[in-house]
C-alpha cells in the first residue's frame, strides 16, 4: 500500500501558513467580492504519495487536481514547462531539493547556451531595524530573501524565488517563478517534501476555478508581488534604510553567508529589485495577457482586465519618505498621496492634481501617535511609536494602474471612461465596494481601437439598461453623471474636484483633530488590509488603539466636495 | 553597497599623486601636480575636522586618511557606493509624469551628483527628445582647468556642447563661471552646477562620517539618525546619507577609511529593463561614454544615431515613450569607491554626542577656495560652504 502523507492545509501552495480554519474565516468575509468557493477548498495537495518516484516534476493546481499531485509526462512539460526551471530540472539525474543546491545548479549552468547570467539577493524583514540583544532573541522579524536570477537571452529575471535564511533546509518553505518564454506566463513551482511540484502559470491566477487558488491567493493577477514596491521600500534592505547583521544573533551562521554578506557582491537594494525587475516584469505579464486575450482586434475576458480598474484585487504599501526616529516637532512629513487618491492611475487618464504634497507637521503626527498609543507590537516584543518609515499605509497596486494604462494606450478604454470608474467614491482608492458595485456592467468582449469607443458605448448601455442610474445615491447613478459632463468637460471638472479635496485636506491637517481624522481613516484601510492573505506579518504596521466613534475626516470631506459639486 | 577587491600591485604601492576625475588627460603633468595638491590639502583639512571655534561634538577624524600620506595595508580593499542618478527631491510628488517633468525642469532639482541636458528635433520644447546627455563631473575640476588651461576649457565646451562658444560666454575678468550660458537649464550639460553637487561635499560627506557617534547610550547606526547628529550632507538626497551610512558602517567595524583614486563621482550601471526599441536592437548601445575612462567615466550621452530613423522618444519604457531625461535618469546609477584598510577594534573613535554649531561662533561666510595651480606650502584650514548643509 502506497504510503500517504497527509498535508493538509499545512503551509501548501501559499506564501502564508493558513490553517484551514483562517482559509475558511478569509473566504467568508470575501473582502474583494471575487468569488464563491467551497469552503473545505484546500491550499495544495492534501495528501502525497511517498512511493511517488522522486526526481520527477508533478502538477497539482488547487482548484483543478484533487488529492494528489499527478506526475507530468514529456508531453505535459513539452507544452506547458518551457521555463528555464524546468529545463533545468530536466537535465538532472538528481532534483536539487534546497535553496542552496538549486542555486548552485542554476550557477552551473553558466557559459551554456541561454545558461545562468546572473544572481541578485535581496533582503526584507519587518522587524530588520531592530537589533538583536537578549530582550528581543525571541522577536520574530520575518527576515526573508529573494534571489532573482538572469538567465542568457532572457529576460529581466527569469527564475524569482523567496525564501527564508535556512538555505540547506529541505523542510523550509521554498517556492519559485520562473518565466515561461513561449506561454509567455510565470510558471509557479513550490518543493514539497521531496518533490518539485508545478503549481500552475499565470494564466491560472485568471480563470474562476483556479483564482485565488495556491499560489494565487498571493500572486492574485498571476503576476510578481513586492508589497513594498515605490521609494522609501519600507522594510526592505534598501539605499534608504539598510538591513543589519546586528538583527541576527552573534551566533547566526547566516550572517556569513554569501547571501547576506555585502562583500560577496550578490546582495542589492530595493530600489533595484523595483527598476531592473519587478516592473519590467510587471509590464511583460500584462503585455503578455492583453495579447493572449487579443484576437481579431477584439479583447476577450475583458472582465478579467477590467475588474483590476474596478475594484481591489491586489495592493501595495507605501510610506513617507521620513524615518520615524528622525521627526521632530518642526520635521515636515510629507504624507503619501495615494493614500488620498489613486494619483498613479488617474494620471492615467491626463488628471494631475495641482496640490503638490499635503503633508503634516511633525509635533502634530508625534502627538497622535500617543494619542492613538502606537507601538510596535509582536511576541517578545512592545516599542512605542511608528514603523522605521512613518505612516505605511495600503495603496493601489502597481500592476493595477500599469494595467490600466496599457488598456488605454491600447485603445482598449478610453481615458474618459477610465476616469469616470476611478472618480468614483475617488477619495478611497482601494477598498470601494461602492465602485466595485459597477463590475457587473462590464461586458466580456470589446473591439479595440477607436480611442476605446466601443467599450464606452457597451458600457453606458449595459448601466442604461439596469435602470438603476435614475436612483441618486447609486454607483450607476454617480457614473452617469461623470458621464454626461461630456468630452470636452470630464478633464477640468474631475481635476477640480481633486484639487478641492485635496486642498481641504490638506488644511483639515493642519490641526490635530484633523490629522486625526486621517489616521482613523489609515487605521481603517489597514484594518482591511490585515483581512488579507496579503497580511502575513505582524511588524507590517503599527499597533493603535483607534476609535473610530468619530466619522471618518475623509469622508466628510467627499461628502463636502460631492455635495458643492453636483 | 558592494565590495570590489583591490588588485595586490595597487595595494602594495602608496599612491604618488591623486589624478584627475575619471582619468582625463586635460592637465599637463605639472597642473596635475597641482590638481593632487588641491585633493591632498582637501582630505588633510578634513581630516583635522570643522574648527572647533564653530561646532562642538566634533574633532579630528583619525579614520579618515589621505592615500598619499599612508602605506597601503595588507587588508586594503574596496567598497563601491552606488545610487540612481534620480532625485529624491521629486518623489513626494503626486504622480510620475508630475515628477519627471520637474526632474528636467532644472538643474537645481537634480541634486543626486547626476545631471542632464535634453536635446529635442528643432529645439522644439514637445519635440521628440533626440540625445540626453549626463554628467558626474564636479566644478572644482572645472575651475582648477579654468585657472589652469582655459584654452582647454574652451576646446572642451566647443566638442561637447557647441562649437560657437566663445571664451567670452565662459569667463567673466578672466574667471571661469561654472555656471554659464552653455552649462545651465535649458542648454548643455558640461559638468555638475548643482548647489550641492561637488567634490568638496563628497570629500566632507566621506571624512566626517567617519565619526562614529553614540547618542544617549546607544552608538548611532541608522542612516537618517547618523547624518542628523553628524551634520554633514544633505539628508533628503538618496546619495549623502548613503554614502555617510555605508562609511561609517567600515569606521564601526574600525576600519580606516578613505576615497579611491582618482577621486571623483563616476557613473555605474546602466541597466534599461523593460525597455523596447521600435527596431527591437539592445537599448544599450545608445548609451555612451565621452569622457572618463572606462571604470571610471564621467560624461555620457544616450542617443540613437541618425541612420537608425528613430530617435530617443519612439523608444518606449515599461510601455512609456521618453519624454524626459528623467525617465532615463532612474536607469543611470552614480558610484563612488570608498577604500578601507587597518581593521582594527581600537581605531574605533567615538564621539558622545552629535555635532552642533556653537551659537557664538562668527557667521559661516568664508566662501570656498577655489583650486589654486600655485603651490602651497602647508595646508590651509579652510571653511568650504558646501551649499546647504543639516
Amino acid at each position: 500500500m502506497a504510503s500517504i502523507t497527509r498535508f493538509g492545509g499545512h503551509r501548501v501552495g501559499t506564501a502564508r501558513e493558513h490553517t484551514l480554519d483562517e482559509i475558511k474565516t478569509l473566504r467568508r468575509q470575501q473582502l474583494f467580492s471575487r468569488f464563491a468557493l467551497s469552503e473545505t477548498d484546500p491550499m495544495g495537495p492534501s495528501e502525497i504519495d511517498e512511493s511517488a518516484p522522486a526526481n520527477k516534476i508533478y502538477r497539482f493546481i488547487v482548484g483543478q487536481d484533487r488529492n494528489v499531485p499527478v506526475q507530468l509526462t514529456d508531453q505535459d512539460i513539452q507544452q506547458w514547462l518551457q521555463d528555464p526551471f524546468s529545463k533545468l530540472l530536466q537535465k538532472l539525474s538528481e532534483f536539487p531539493l534546497t535553496l542552496n543546491t538549486v542555486i548552485e545548479a542554476f550557477e552551473k549552468t553558466k557559459g551554456t547556451q541561454n545558461g545562468f547570467k546572473k544572481l541578485s539577493v535581496f533582503h526584507i524583514a519587518e522587524g530588520g531595524q531592530i537589533p538583536w540583544s537578549a530582550e528581543t532573541d525571541k522577536v520574530n522579524r520575518s527576515f526573508r530573501l529573494v534571489f532573482a536570477i538572469e538567465m542568457e537571452g532572457g529576460v529581466a529575471a527569469d527564475v524569482l524565488i523567496s525564501t527564508k535564511t535556512n538555505n540547506d533546509s529541505k523542510d523550509e518553505f521554498l517556492q519559485l517563478m520562473s518565466w515561461d518564454r513561449v506561454n509567455s506566463a510565470f510558471n509557479f513551482y513550490q518543493r514539497l517534501d521531496q518533490y518539485w511540484i508545478w503549481s500552475g502559470n499565470s494564466f491560472h491566477a485568471l480563470e474562476s476555478a483556479t483564482r485565488a487558488k495556491g499560489p494565487f491567493l498571493g500572486h492574485v493577477n498571476g503576476g510578481v508581488v513586492m508589497k513594498e514596491l515605490k521609494i522609501p521600500w519600507p522594510h526592505w534592505h534598501s539605499m534608504n534604510a539598510t538591513i543589519n547583521s546586528n538583527i541576527f544573533s552573534p551566533t547566526d551562521p547566516f550572517v556569513k553567508s554569501r547571501f547576506f554578506r555585502p562583500e560577496s557582491g550578490l546582495v542589492q537594494q530595493a530600489q533595484d529589485l523595483e527598476t531592473s525587475f519587478i516592473r519590467p516584469l510587471i509590464h511583460l505579464w500584462n503585455s503578455s495577457r492583453i495579447a493572449n486575450a487579443t484576437k481579431d482586434h477584439q479583447l476577450q475576458k475583458l472582465d478579467q482586465f477590467l475588474r483590476q480598474v474596478i475594484e481591489t484585487t491586489n495592493v501595495n504599501l507605501t510610506s513617507s519618505l521620513k524615518a520615524f526616529q528622525s521627526i521632530q516637532n518642526d520635521t515636515v512629513v510629507i504624507l503619501p498621496f495615494t493614500f488620498f487618491i489613486n494619483s498613479d492611475a488617474l494620471a492615467v487618464t491626463g488628471i494631475h492634481s495641482t496640490v503638490r504634497s499635503i503633508s503634516v507637521i511633525g509635533k502634530i503626527y508625534l502627538e497622535s501617535l500617543k494619542f492613538f498609543n502606537f507601538s510596535l507590537e509582536t511576541e517578545g516584543l512592545s516599542i512605542p511609536g511608528d514603523t522605521h518609515f512613518a505612516f505605511i499605509v495600503p495603496e493601489p497596486a502597481a500592476e493595477d494602474v500599469d494595467l490600466l494604462k496599457k488598456l488605454v494606450q491600447k485603445e482598449i478604454m478610453s481615458a474618459r471612461l477610465a476616469a469616470c470608474l476611478l472618480m468614483i467614491d475617488f477619495t478611497r482608492p482601494i477598498f470601494s465596494s461602492f465602485r466595485s458595485a459597477l463590475k457587473p456592467y462590464i461586458p466580456t468582449e470589446v473591439i479595440i481601437g477607436d480611442h476605446g469607443k466601443d467599450l464606452d458605448n457597451r458600457f453606458v448601455a449595459n448601466v442604461v439598461a439596469s435602470n438603476k442610474h435614475t436612483t441618486l445615491g447609486t454607483p450607476e447613478n454617480e457614473f452617469m453623471t461623470n458621464w454626461n459632463l461630456g468630452e470636452n468637460q470630464w478633464l477640468s471638472e474631475f481635476s477640480k474636484r481633486i484639487d478641492q479635496y485635496l486642498s481641504t485636506v490638506a488644511d483639515n491637517i493642519k490641526t490635530q483633530e484633523g490629522y486625526n481624522g486621517i489616521v482613523r481613516r489609515a487605521e481603517e484601510v489597514r484594518s482591511q488590509f490585515k483581512s488579507l492573505p496579503l497580511y502575513e506579518f505582524p511588524l507590517t504596521f503599527a499597533t493603535a488603539t483607534a476609535s473610530p466613534s468619530q466619522p471618518l475626516l475623509t469622508t466628510i470631506i467627499h461628502k463636502e466636495t460631492m455635495t458643492a459639486m453636483l | 553597497m558592494m565590495a570590489v577587491t583591490a588588485t595586490p600591485a595597487a595595494a602594495g604601492a602608496r599612491l604618488t599623486r591623486f589624478n584627475p576625475p575619471g582619468g582625463v588627460e586635460d592637465l599637463t603633468e605639472s597642473q596635475k601636480e597641482g590638481w593632487s595638491k588641491f585633493i591632498s590639502d582637501t582630505f588633510d583639512v578634513e581630516i583635522e575636522g570643522r574648527i572647533p571655534e564653530y561646532y562642538v561634538y566634533e574633532g579630528p577624524r583619525p579614520q579618515f586618511f589621505n592615500p598619499l600620506k599612508t602605506d597601503p595595508a595588507p587588508d586594503r580593499d574596496y567598497r563601491v557606493i552606488s545610487w540612481p542618478g534620480f532625485p529624491k527631491l521629486v518623489e513626494d510628488l503626486p504622480d510620475v509624469e508630475n515628477r519627471w517633468q520637474i526632474a528636467d525642469s532644472s538643474r537645481d532639482y537634480q541634486d543626486e551628483y547626476c545631471e542632464w541636458s535634453v536635446e529635442r528635433v528643432n529645439g522644439d520644447p514637445k519635440g521628440k527628445i533626440t540625445k540626453v546627455t549626463f554628467t558626474c563631473e564636479g566644478p572644482e575640476y572645472w575651475q582648477f582647468l579654468g585657472q589652469t588651461n582655459p584654452e582647454r576649457v574652451v576646446q572642451l565646451y566647443r566638442q561637447f556642447i557647441s562649437p560657437q562658444v566663445q571664451p567670452e560666454d565662459l569667463f567673466l575678468n578672466g574667471e571661469y563661471q561654472p555656471v554659464n550660458k552653455w552649462n545651465q537649464t535649458g542648454s548643455g550639460a558640461m559638468h555638475l552646477i548643482q548647489i550641492n553637487n561637488t567634490l568638496g561635499a563628497e570629500i566632507d560627506i566621506a571624512a566626517a562620517s567617519t565619526h562614529v557617534r553614540r547618542k544617549e547610550g546607544r552608538i548611532v547606526t541608522e542612516q537618517q539618525e547618523l547624518i542628523e547628529c553628524g551634520k554633514y550632507g544633505n539628508k533628503g538626497r538618496n546619495s549623502d546619507p548613503l554614502i555617510g551610512f555605508s562609511v561609517n558602517a567600515q569606521t564601526r567595524d574600525g576600519y580606516r577609511v578613505s576615497l579611491a583614486d582618482p577621486v571623483g563621482l563616476y557613473f555605474g550601471d546602466f541597466d534599461p529593463k523593460g525597455w523596447e526599441t521600435p527596431d527591437n536592437s539592445d537599448p544599450k548601445d545608445y548609451w555612451k561614454i565621452l569622457r572618463g575612462k572606462p571604470d571610471t567615466p564621467v560624461r555620457a550621452v544616450f542617443e540613437v544615431p541618425k541612420e537608425k530613423n528613430f530617435t530617443v522618444s519612439d523608444i518606449t519604457i515599461l510601455g512609456d515613450n521618453i519624454l524626459y531625461g528623467a525617465q532615463i535618469a532612474k536607469y543611470v546609477h552614480i558610484k563612488l569607491t570608498a577604500m578601507v584598510q587597518q581593521k582594527d577594534p581600537k581605531n574605533v573613535h567615538i564621539i558622545e554626542g552629535c555635532r552642533k554649531r556653537v551659537p557664538e561662533a562668527a557667521a559661516f561666510a568664508a566662501p570656498l577656495g577655489a583650486p589654486t595651480a600655485a603651490a602651497e606650502t602647508t595646508p590651509t584650514k579652510r571653511d568650504y560652504r558646501f551649499s546647504t548643509r543639516v
